[in-house]
């Protein structure tokens, strides 16, 4: 059974048990535990300076901003070369040199952080393989698709169309821009789509994009809703190929938000960063194609 | 006694004594003596019988209500239908009906020409000591018999108790019990001596109830019209019963020959339930027919612009004949039928429900002897559709039971009881089945995406159980239930290793059986009186559990997939031993009791966070299995006479588990685990037609995992967990509610109530979940979501 109809069923159980539920604000009181060092890094196959970005957790209901560790060795290497990172702002690490990633290349992310003491030096490591890519997105279609009566039906919908990839270990990636400006600006409002029994069949707009998971902007997630569209706007949508661990860590935050009754017990976000005890974050190498168009209100289709 | 056993057709009595019956021993004895001063002393003056139903005004039968004629200086009582018979030579007679708490009345009676009917209904004297619970219990049972850990609420009593939105509802009173919590706010589902709400076995007339809810488990599935009572046995699980670890609510409806119509019904804010009990054939034949349905999905368009297209309803019916072939042999059918939907218009249902039928035949071998045959089905259903193009689908899940049982109970003599009888069940479950309805899956694609999984188990047992009084004061009870478990085919069975990854599938045949687990569970108890007023008791018990639900929720969700035992998953065991001490003050009106227990638990089960349990044909993959323990000690202070009657309790609980994959291998709390809970139930008549009531709960916060960081990246910031689990807990939750019953004074054959309550009479915001919103400047705020605050409701019942 598809990963997003089971999801589908959860959410329609929540919102039957939640149509009169309030919320207030509580204090809790949390746990206590080691800080960890979070490390955040990109490859894309854009031929670009691409950056690591070193922080510390913060205590659970700190007001402060993450705390940034400088001084840290970086570098990222391939089976051929290696590309040294240099630390441009604080905690923000860029690569010496621009380089473009390629596909079917395993990428690896080590990084040293040094403390005041030699003990306090700690080693992490991290590798991704970037997917190929699909070869374009033949088109788009922009409106207002009718999801049923779900609550959905008000919202931008940007649906792709392209032919996917044989391999079922591909996931995609939907990011989306209006007037040349990235909207989907925050981890989770990239959506996801998993093409998991349907690899290699071609992505034939909403209806997959509903099937397969919530790619290009067909999000559970209301922020995008919020996102006026006017006659005349130029969208482009882009999607990318990530792997399944990349995949369940964007998911994996866009359900990190507590714990009820239904649910059960919250889990810790999954990382590809070793030592996984001792670090948060995530190493990705992805590639991105894109298609833009311009939105007509007459194109909407309920 | 039993009435017909008095009234022994066409003999003469010389009657020269008269008893009043405290004790059923006594009684038997009484019984006997009486047979043969009956047998010895046939006369020929001509005889007739007086025979009838003595009843409250509530139409509830009336056992041990003393019936005595003057002029014989003798008589009789009713028995646990409320009936009576006696013979005497034809005359006219003073008969006096006599009941603790009730009005007696004095009727003179012609007693000529036969057989003559005289029902009788007592009114309650609030002015007297009253008795609350009506029932066939003696005042000293607590101290005088073995069942320790058990608890009976008759409905008389749960309708004293306030209820939510109106609807009295007996899982909501069976959590005000000690030991008894409800799973979350709001929940129909129990946790009991800190087990899951899976582990207790909720019987209907005999048939499993696998999801006792409606509304999401705002109300049980139990109409109080049609329950006469309800039996809590939260340790010492009786032998009979199949076994679960925590406990077993084993609900009652009525089951008398109705002797005049009755029809009762009720209208409320949300609910309205009509019931009626009419006899079919005089003596013979009743029949009974409830139904409640809700009227909720109306309001929702004035709670709310997105909550216009939607619709929330349930309704359950209930109905039971009860056929008198003779006085050896009586036939009892009953069903149930109930079912749950919310619905998005256009877009999604989701139904749920249960149906149930029992057909019970009660044979009287003689005096001593007696038996029941039971065939039982049982039918529980979640059903999910979802029609928003080109997601067209349906998913059902669900269990299905078909039963037979044979139980023969034998009086010995007046020491010792036995109980023995065996049963077998099949159960077919349906771990989930998809089907499309024509989405894009099948029209884009041509996908056969017609999916199911199914598992089927057999379950089998034998069991006896001896209740042996060694002196006046010390008596034991013990017993072995020997139960046997298969799984049957049809299944594709998936092997796993002990890293819980797969390696390897068979397919098995239908009916073709490839797994078999049997384990002795026994029973023991005993009872030792250290004075009339006091006793201490002990038990232990052994108990097996073949299925469990799989489900992260704590709450009880109409989702819950129940799974078989299996090659993989080893039936979960529980050892529980228990102590108690039991104590009556001022004459048996004032009951206390403590009670504290110890459980071992092996096999015990448990989910990793991200385990993937819908409708997953390798669920087994999915399970995380060690040990648990639970202990604690129970205080209970009871008053069912006189006119402030209820009772307070207060608890001290923990409930642990452990297990290799969770919480790095430590012991942690169980989700159940809430050490100190506090039930404080008050029933008082201000008068002889106003009631007020009010109950107040406390229980420390149920455990959550908490967070002990926060990580930003890309925008968002996210939790961070230590590992560790269920460290934290939810804030301490407690609720008062109040109730006022106005009985509208009348004399006619139309009497009606009014019940004003108010559930969470202060307003708490008890939590149902926290939820973690991420504001500016990577901050994280904490927010509770609840569910309930002040809730008034006003029911009007009526009767006739």
């Amino acid at each position: 059974m598809n990963m997003n109809m089971k999801k589908l069923i959860y959410l329609l159980i929540l919102i039957a048990v939640i149509v009169s539920a309030c919320s207030e604000h509580i204090n809790m009181e949390t746990e206590s535990g080691p800080q960890m060092t979070g490390i955040f890094g990109i490859v894309t196959a854009e031929y670009k300076h691409h950056t690591v970005k070193i922080t510390k957790t913060m205590p659970f209901y700190s007001t402060d901003s993450a705390e940034c560790i400088s001084g840290a060795s970086v570098f990222v290497y391939d089976d051929t070369d290696t590309m040294m990172y240099v630390e441009t702002e604080k905690g923000l690490y860029e690569s010496e040199t621009a380089f473009a990633g390629r596909h079917g290349v395993t990428y690896h992310l080590d990084v040293t952080t040094y403390g005041a003491s030699e003990d306090e030096t700690q080693h992490f490591t991290a590798e991704c393989l970037m997917m190929p890519n699909i070869d374009k997105i033949d088109s788009i279609r922009i409106g207002k698709y009718k999801l049923g009566e779900l609550e959905f039906k008000h919202r931008l919908g940007v649906y792709p169309y392209f032919q996917s990839l044989p391999d079922k270990n591909i996931y995609y990636m939907g990011r989306l821009m209006k007037n040349d400006t990235l909207i989907s600006d925050t981890i989770t409002e990239c959506v996801v789509a998993s093409m998991e029994g349907f690899s290699g069949m071609y992505f034939n707009g909403p209806e997959m994009a509903a099937l397969s998971g919530e790619i290009a902007a067909y999000s559970l997630d209301q922020r995008l809703q919020d996102e006026e569209l006017h006659d005349g706007d130029k969208i482009t949508l882009l999607v990318g190929t990530i792997t399944k661990k990349y995949a369940n860590y964007i998911s994996d935050i866009s359900s990190s938000n507590g714990s009820n009754p239904m649910m059960g017990m919250p889990s810790n976000v999954s990382t590809n960063i070793h030592p996984s005890d001792k670090a948060v974050g995530f190493f990705t190498a992805y590639s991105e194609v894109s298609f833009t168009d311009i939105y007509h209100e007459e194109e909407e289709e309920e | 006694m039993k009435s017909h056993i008095i009234g022994t057709k066409k003999r003469s009595l010389t009657i020269g004594y008269f008893f009043i019956f405290v004790d059923s021993m006594k009684r038997k004895i009484f019984i006997l003596l009486f047979l043969i001063i009956n047998t010895l002393s046939i006369s020929g003056q001509n005889k007739s019988s007086i025979f009838g139903v003595v009843r409250d005004t509530e139409g509830n039968p009336l056992t041990g209500v003393t019936i005595y004629i003057e002029s014989i200086q003798g008589g009789t009582s009713t028995d646990i239908d409320g009936k009576y018979e006696i013979t005497l030579p034809d005359g006219e007679y003073e008969f006096r009906f006599s009941f603790i708490g009730y009005i007696t009345q004095n009727h003179k009676i012609k007693v000529a020409r036969g057989s003559k009917k005289f029902n009788v209904m007592l009114q309650a004297d609030n002015e007297m000591l009253q008795e609350v619970v009506v029932s066939s219990k003696r005042a000293d049972a607590n101290i005088k018999e073995m069942a320790m850990s058990v608890q009976k609420l008759e409905m008389q009593q749960i309708k004293k108790i306030p209820a939510l939105l109106g609807e009295v509802d007996v899982i909501k009173a069976v959590q005000l019990l000690p030991g008894v919590q409800a799973a979350s706010e709001g929940s129909s589902g129990l946790t009991i001596r800190g087990g899951s709400p899976d582990q207790n076995l909720v019987l209907f007339d005999d048939a499993p109830i696998y999801n006792a809810s409606h509304f999401l488990g705002f109300f049980s599935v139990f109409n109080n019209n049609v329950v006469k009572d309800a039996t809590l046995y939260k340790g010492d699980i009786p032998a009979s019963y199949s076994s679960r670890l925590s406990s077993v609510l084993d609900v009652s409806t009525y089951d008398e020959v109705f002797d005049v119509p009755t029809i009762n019904g009720g209208i409320g804010i949300l609910t309205s339930h009509l019931t009626i009990k009419t006899p079919v054939f005089r003596d013979k034949t009743s029949i009974m027919l409830g139904g409640r349905t809700t009227y909720a999905g109306l309001f929702l368009p004035f709670l709310g612009d997105n909550l216009k297209d939607k619709n929330l309803y349930f309704f359950d019916l209930n109905a039971k004949i009860t056929h008198v072939f003779n006085k050896n042999n009586r036939l009892y059918i009953s069903g149930y039928y109930g079912n749950d939907m919310f619905k998005m218009s256009g877009t999604a249902s989701i139904k749920y429900g249960n149906a149930a039928a029992t057909a019970r035949w009660n044979h009287i071998f003689n005096s001593k002897t007696t038996s029941n045959l039971s065939l039982i089905f049982s039918d529980y259903k979640f059903n999910v559709d979802v029609i928003t193009n080109p997601f067209n689908f349906n998913v059902t899940t669900g269990i299905r039971d078909y039963t037979a049982k044979y139980d023969v109970s034998i009086l010995w003599n007046d020491n010792i009881t036995s109980k023995l009888g065996v049963s077998t069940t099949l159960h077919k479950i349906n771990l989930g089945k998809l089907k499309d309805e024509g989405g894009a899956i099948t029209v884009y694609y041509e996908l056969d995406n017609d999916w199911k999984s199914t598992r089927n188990t057999l379950e089998h047992a034998a069991y006896f159980t001896n209740d042996h009084k060694i002196t006046e004061a010390f008596s034991i009870r013990y017993g072995l239930r020997l139960s046997f478990f298969q799984n049957m085919g049809e299944e594709k069975f998936f092997k796993f290793n002990e890293q819980y990854q797969q390696i390897g599938e068979i397919d098995y045949k239908d009916w073709e059986i490839f797994h078999t687990e049997w384990n002795l569970e026994p029973r023991f108890a005993m009872k030792y009186e250290l004075s009339p007023l006091s006793s201490v008791k002990a038990s232990y018990s052994r108990t097996v559990q073949y299925a469990q639900v799989a489900s992260k929720s704590t709450g009880g969700l109409p989702l819950d997939v129940w799974f078989p035992a299996n090659p993989n998953i080893k039936p979960q065991l529980c050892h529980q031993f228990a102590a108690g001490y039991f104590r009556n003050l001022f004459d048996n009106k004032i009951e206390t009791s403590v009670e504290a227990y110890y459980k071992i638990l092996d096999n015990v089960i448990d989910f990793l966070p991200d385990a993937d349990l819908i409708a997953n044909d390798e669920i087994d993959g999915e399970i995380r299995s060690g040990k648990g323990r639970s202990y604690g000690i129970e205080f209970l202070i009871r008053k069912d006479v006189g006119k402030l009657t209820g009772w307070f309790s207060y608890t001290y609980s923990r409930s642990f588990r452990t297990i290799k994959e969770i919480n790095f291998g430590d012991e942690y709390n169980s989700p159940f685990d809430r050490p100190h809970c506090v039930s404080i139930v008050l029933n008082y008549p201000l008068s002889h037609s106003v009631d007020i009531s009010a109950n107040w709960v406390y229980s420390t916060g149920q455990p959550i995992t908490a967070p002990y960081a926060k990580y930003s990246v890309g925008g968002q910031t996210y939790a961070i967990y230590n590992g560790s689990r269920n460290r934290s807990r939810y804030p301490d939750y407690h609720r008062l509610d109040l109730s006022l019953t106005w009985k509208v004074p009348t004399k006619r054959r139309w009497q009606s109530e009014w019940n004003f309550s108010i559930y969470n009479a202060y307003g708490r915001h008890n939590t149902w979940a926290i939820i973690f919103d991420t504001g500016e400047n990577e901050t994280i705020d904490t927010k509770k979501i609840y569910l309930f605050t002040i809730i008034p409701s006003v029911t009007y019942n009526f009767k006739f």
